[in-house]
């Protein structure tokens, strides 16, 4: 079976700063996987060149099949628009768009829609994370919990092959938490996408197929940042 | 009107300070011409001092003055074509009706009028003044435009100056 | 949803800045506009309101002076043409047709001309539009009077109304009245939008009468005084006229008629061709125009600078909304064109505004422009100028909108997904 993400030898410095040297990583279609590290571990970097959003600089990066690595600019943005959803850890919504408007944005950067069958899964999508009610409404009306819902229909609503997250739950209690991540779980096996969600918080990870450290693939190792 | 004739008053003055030059007064290189259309038939009238067309303005006794002023003289009759440009496609001819050379005192003036007839009814094209291209000494030229009822006035003071033959 | 519909949310959002901004790219269109209406307007005024006249003949002195003073009751004649030399040329074989022109006496701030029944017939205004009545007609008597539209509106008079002249006098109230001798309202003409609605006319033979008893331009005393019915009919033929209009039968004539009226031997006279002078004086005018567009496009300037401005501004505060838009699939192409497509829909609205404000000023304030100031707002509402004011404001809103355009590229660019706010 083919790889949701194949990397050899990933390479990434901003200038002279290192920040990334990953000879092997996979994850495998339909794999849910806990990647965990401390804030300036190069999370976010590698995350962004997962979603094309930064462009590779030396290695291979297979995403869903296809090699980033071989990609330009262009094709990078399509690429994300078609198979990438992406969750950020918070202001997830553009705050002057309704509830539904907000869910409904990423098909603008789409090519094709099945309007029919968007429409069904969209329907799907907003009864099992009981937003309903809040369709109309303007984001800011909703609690965190609920933005966070917001975006997870967002993300799911063009069928991406691959949901990565970067700590959408580290504004929620632990409770909540786990509440939010069944359900994506839920929702993501229902139409087989992979999840890769990055964190620095453990206590979540039990609840993954995987858990990974980031410094365990990455051979450039950062000192912590000292959090105060 | 208050507001706005105050304006044109106070511009009328500057105006008329500077067109006092335009005057009855006798300049050399400034001139004057008429051009008045009724139909396909016109009329072109140029007034003009001597000096600015054959260099001086005493009698020509002397058999070079002649000569100078002959040739000045038809020089204007052959070119005054080029100095009034029609658009070609109006195919107007020039004809002289007269050039006179009329001293008055220390003064003269060359007094030329052309008949110019016309294929096409010149309204709605645009005329293009040469004068310098053939009298380079006559800088400023005052031209009046009657055509039917479009009257305006333009001042030749360049090669290339147009004036479009509408309201 | 359409990416028109977003920018349109997304200036909504921004409210306070895009009201603000939208307000002053608009009142830099509806002034940039109203100055190149009301400079079209005053154009038309100037070359308006004589049409048909190929000669104004006065008595020589400059000929801008001649054109004020007949036409547009600016300024005053230095002397008269006598009555000889008016018959005179008037019975030439190549003149059409005249209209004699006394001036001098007022009435309440407008002035009263005095002209024979062929102005009636002959004169004519803009294209070839001739004088209508609204009510009456040309007089009968020696002391009837027709009435321009704005001084009937304005004074309030009627058919049959009686009107004192005051003497040497147009402007304000005369010194001096004619009060022995009243006119009585026989015509009032209709609207024209040009100076013919500003004046009170008489006949020649009237404004003779209403001077036989004075005295080296004084009024007579009691005892001196003519009554109405001691005048005679010679008593009142006039002797001299301020000035006249000519029309001859043939343009190419007019060049000669012009020229033999300039060396005319009995008296010094000027003919001069009024659009000839008309567009002399345009052409210094423009200098005047220049100044008030140049304050017009700085005007626009400083609209399209409030929009930068307002842009610019509000570019740090979308940094994470432009992120959002980013991972969602949108190129850096789609972030320019977001930003550009906002200053379209801004400037979109502005001149929405502007050509709807425009246009409900021009039908609000257009009677009272043309009461007031004699400005007649010709059609159309929109000429290519107007157009091209609006083209430009567009355009350089697009252009300039580039500037913030590219900075939320770079910033998206270097932003990336981390943008902490």
């Amino acid at each position: 079976m083919e790889h949701a993400l194949a990397i050899k030898d990933l390479k990434f410095s901003y200038g002279s700063n290192k920040i990334l040297n990953i000879p092997d990583f996979q994850m495998s279609r339909g794999e849910n996987v806990f990647l965990f590290g401390s804030s300036g571990s190069g999370k976010s970097t590698l995350l962004e060149l997962i979603a094309g959003i930064l462009k590779t600089q030396s290695g291979e990066l297979n995403v869903l099949g296809e090699k980033l690595h071989e990609k330009n600019a262009v094709q990078l943005d399509h690429f994300r628009a078609q198979n990438v959803g992406y969750i950020f850890q918070s202001f997830n919504l553009i705050p002057y768009l309704s509830v539904i408007e907000n869910i409904k944005l990423p098909l603008m950067f789409l090519k094709h829609v099945d309007t029919a069958q968007t429409e069904k899964l969209l329907n799907h999508l907003v009864d099992s994370l009981e937003l309903k009610k809040y369709i109309h409404r303007r984001v800011t009306d909703l609690s965190v919990g609920q933005q966070q819902r917001v975006a997870v229909a967002r993300a799911l609503l063009k069928r991406p092959k691959l949901i990565l997250a970067d700590e959408p739950t580290s504004a929620l209690d632990y409770n909540h938490r786990e509440k939010f991540l069944q359900l994506l779980f839920q929702v993501c096996e229902e139409i087989e996408t992979s999840v890769l969600f990055v964190s620095h918080d453990r206590t979540i990870e039990k609840l993954f197929h995987r858990s990974v450290g980031l410094d365990s693939i990455n051979t450039i190792q950062h000192t912590p940042e000292v959090i105060l | 009107m208050r507001l706005f004739s105050l304006m044109a008053v106070v511009l009328g003055f500057v105006f008329q300070a500077s067109a006092q030059h335009h005057g009855k007064s006798h300049v050399h290189g400034a001139g004057k011409m008429s051009i008045a259309f009724e139909g396909l038939a016109g009329k072109v009238t140029l007034e003009s001092p001597s000096e600015s067309i054959f260099g001086f303005e005493h009698v020509a006794k002397k058999e070079s003055d002649k000569k100078k002023q002959t040739a000045a003289l038809e020089k204007l009759e052959k070119s005054i074509s080029e100095m009034v440009v029609f658009d070609p496609k109006l195919e107007c001819i020039f004809k002289k009706e007269s050039i006179q050379v009329n001293t008055e005192g220390k003064h003269s003036d060359v007094d030329a009028s052309f008949a110019v007839a016309c294929k096409v009814d010149p309204v709605g094209s645009t005329i293009t003044f040469n004068i310098q291209k053939v009298f380079g000494k006559l800088t400023d030229v005052d031209v009046q435009i009657l055509f039917g009822d479009i009257q305006k006035s333009v001042e030749a003071t360049k090669n290339g100056i147009a004036v479009e033959l509408k309201k | 949803m359409s990416w028109i519909h977003l920018a349109w949310k997304s200036l909504k959002n921004r409210k306070l800045a895009t009201i603000l901004t939208i307000f002053a790219m608009m009142l830099s269109l509806v002034l940039l506009m109203s100055v190149e209406r009301i400079r079209r307007a005053a154009e038309a005024g100037f070359t308006q309101s004589v049409s048909g006249v190929d000669l104004i003949v006065g008595a020589r002195s400059g000929s801008l002076q001649i054109v004020l003073y007949t036409i547009f009751n600016l300024g005053q004649a230095t002397n008269n043409v006598s009555i000889e030399s008016y018959n005179e040329i008037k019975s030439r074989p190549d003149v059409e047709w005249t209209i004699p022109y006394s001036l001098g006496d007022g009435h309440k701030g407008f002035r009263v001309i005095a002209t024979n029944s062929d102005f009636f017939k002959y004169y004519q205004f803009r294209s070839k539009e001739r004088i209508t009545f609204q009510a009456g007609g040309p007089w009968n008597g020696m002391f009837d009077v027709v009435l321009g539209a704005d001084v009937a509106e304005r004074l309030g008079y009627q058919m049959g109304s009686e009107i004192v002249v005051s003497h040497g006098s147009t402007t304000g109230q005369g010194i001096q009245e004619h009060d022995d001798k009243k006119f009585r309202v026989a015509g009032i003409l209709k609207a024209t939008g040009t100076q013919l609605d500003r004046a009170l006319y008489i006949s020649l033979e009237g404004m003779e009468a209403i001077h036989l008893d004075w005295q080296t331009g004084s009024a007579p005393t009691p005892d001196k005084q003519l009554s109405i019915n001691q005048i005679t009919a010679e008593m009142v033929q006039p002797k001299n006229i301020t000035s006249f209009f000519l029309r001859t039968k043939n343009r190419i004539q007019t060049l000669k008629l012009q020229r033999d009226i300039n060396e005319f031997r009995s008296e010094p006279l000027l003919a001069v061709i009024p659009g000839v002078v008309l567009s002399e004086l345009w052409q210094s005018l423009s200098t005047v125009e220049k100044v008030l567009k140049a304050i017009s496009f700085l005007v626009m300037v400083v609209g399209l600078m409030s929009m930068l401005i307002a842009l610019m501004t509000s570019l740090n505060e979308r940094r994470r909304e432009m992120a959002i838009l980013r991972v969602l699939g949108a190129s850096l192409k789609h972030i320019v064109g977001l930003i550009v497509l906002e200053t379209f829909v801004l400037a979109s609205v502005a001149i929405f505004a502007a050509s709807l404000i425009k246009l409900t000023l021009e039908w609000m304030l257009g009677p009272w422009l043309q009461v007031k100031y004699g400005l007649y707002l010709q059609q159309p509402s929109f000429s290519i100028v107007e157009v091209s004011y609006i083209l430009l404001m567009l355009v350089l809103a697009l252009l300039m909108s580039l500037i913030p355009a590219l900075g939320a590229m770079k910033s998206a660019l270097k932003d990336g997904l981390s943008v902490r706010t």
